[in-house]
């Protein structure tokens, strides 16, 4: 009996991504396409560059297949921050590209939005946890995560000392471990 | 940075906030301090649970064709059958299909009795690559460039298997590796050329090239590289150094662009010769 693409696991795929496999990789991609166009526009917050940070995601994908390695850790995250410094090259090769200082955050945060591939309970403790952050706390985490900041760089935008933002850091991440242990 | 300080900064580390210097003292730190290691691996899941958390997103059309259509047009990807590839169809397993290669081939092979097996099943392949030639006039002036060459490859390929002495080889496909992969050498023993004709094989992702190699029974040379077209399609001259009577076994593996000077991954496919 002939196995078909959609029943295969992800470290099936990628071995057959590695082996030249194209229609593996649109199978990949269909699995994963929505987290990751989701974060790369939670973090460039335009669809076209979304767009963009998204398919490069996918040829990095197609070109590094060979190198994943699932003892070091599950697709999901080598593909989200594979996503994630797509998006951040993109806002570091263009300065005029607007910096959103993240007060807004809250807002966009859909708590009861479904998680399709994810354990979603979890992660939903986990926005929560974030959403509960102090606006300072979340503000300083989604500038270094999300826009890829340093804390000095983030000191400078905030035009804060740079020891408060390192400590406003601390305190939200923290925060968040407790979030995942007590889960 | 004393160990008191990069525990601190751990956090910051797993966020991608720190500073470049700050980056490396800590990169060096937690390849000798298993404490700050385990701490980092729960910051870091803290991190990898901010990427993944993001509420689901419709996603917008037509984003799948476009990945196709960049890995056509990028330098060294191989030209898939965009045709079929983009159709719904696109999830049939082409490792698992039934092959009509080989049914094809057996038909055609039937009236053809008076050609020898080995020459018999080349004009079958050369039948079914002219075929996709034919297809492929259709396409774009650059496409109509790189089948005019093939049709002169294949010209020299006819006049090649018309010599005395020439014989064909058909290759064995590793399942493994290459499941649908065909392949056949012609080959004259008292002569240094030799072509190799392929289908089917795996387009390969950018930075790989298939590299032949053959071997005399003690050591190993490279016979050449290749990339294949749309349909997984080579036909490759291969020159060797002295008569291919010499050599026991052809065989092919996927090496990285400009080869190697040993095969350093598994064959796809081969045969003694």
């Amino acid at each position: 009996m002939a196995e078909r693409l959609q029943d295969l696991t992800d470290e099936r795929l990628m071995g057959l991504i590695s082996q030249g496999m194209q229609t593996a990789l649109v199978e990949i991609h269909s699995r994963y396409i929505s987290p990751v166009y989701a974060l790369t526009l939670r973090i460039l917050q335009q669809q076209h560059a979304a767009e963009d940070a998204s398919q490069e995601t996918f040829l990095r994908v197609w070109q590094k297949a060979a190198t994943f390695d699932p003892a070091r850790g599950s697709l999901v995250a080598w593909l989200m921050t594979i996503a994630r410094n797509e998006a951040i090259a993109i806002i570091r090769s263009n300065r005029r590209f607007p910096v959103m200082l993240g007060e807004d955050e809250q807002a966009t945060i859909d708590l009861n939005a479904p998680g399709k591939y994810l354990q979603d309970t979890e992660w939903r403790d986990l926005r929560l946890a974030l959403v509960n952050l102090p606006a300072e706390q979340r503000q300083v985490i989604e500038l270094a995560y999300f826009r890829g900041m340093t804390h000095e760089e983030i000191a400078a935008v905030l035009k804060l000392p740079p020891g408060t933002v390192k400590s406003r850091i601390l305190l939200g991440m923290r925060k968040l471990r407790l979030a995942l242990v007590e889960y | 940075m004393k160990h008191e300080q990069i525990e601190e900064a751990i956090p910051l580390y797993a966020l991608d906030a720190v500073n470049r210097r700050e980056h490396q003292e800590i990169e060096a730190h937690l390849e000798t301090c298993q404490a700050c290691l385990d701490l980092f691996h729960e910051y870091q899941q803290v991190a990898t649970g901010l990427l993944v958390s993001q509420p689901f997103l419709p996603v917008p059309a037509g984003m799948e064709e476009r990945l196709l259509q960049r890995l056509d047009s990028s330098p060294g990807a191989v030209l898939p059958g965009s045709a079929s590839n983009t159709s719904g169809a696109i999830y049939a397993p082409p490792y698992a299909a039934p092959l009509p290669w080989e049914s094809r081939l057996r038909g055609w092979l039937a009236p053809q009795r008076a050609l020898s097996a080995g020459l018999a099943a080349v004009a079958a392949l050369l039948l079914v690559m002219n075929g996709v030639l034919l297809w492929q006039l259709n396409q774009t002036q650059q496409q109509v460039q790189q089948t005019t060459t093939q049709s002169l490859q294949l010209r020299n390929l006819i006049s090649e298997m018309s010599q005395q002495g020439s014989r064909t080889i058909v290759l064995q496909a590793e399942p493994a590796v290459a499941p649908d992969g065909k392949a056949a050498v012609i080959i004259n023993p008292d002569t240094t050329e030799a072509y190799l004709l392929v289908q089917s094989l795996p387009k390969l992702p950018q930075g790989r090239i298939y590299q032949i190699w053959l071997n005399d029974g003690k050591t190993r040379i490279s016979g050449g590289l290749f990339n294949v077209d749309a349909n997984g399609q080579a036909i490759v001259k291969i020159t060797a150094p002295v008569p291919l009577g010499n050599y026991k076994v052809l065989g092919i593996t996927v090496e990285p662009d400009g080869g190697s000077p040993g095969p350093t991954s598994p064959r796809v496919i081969g045969n003694n010769l």
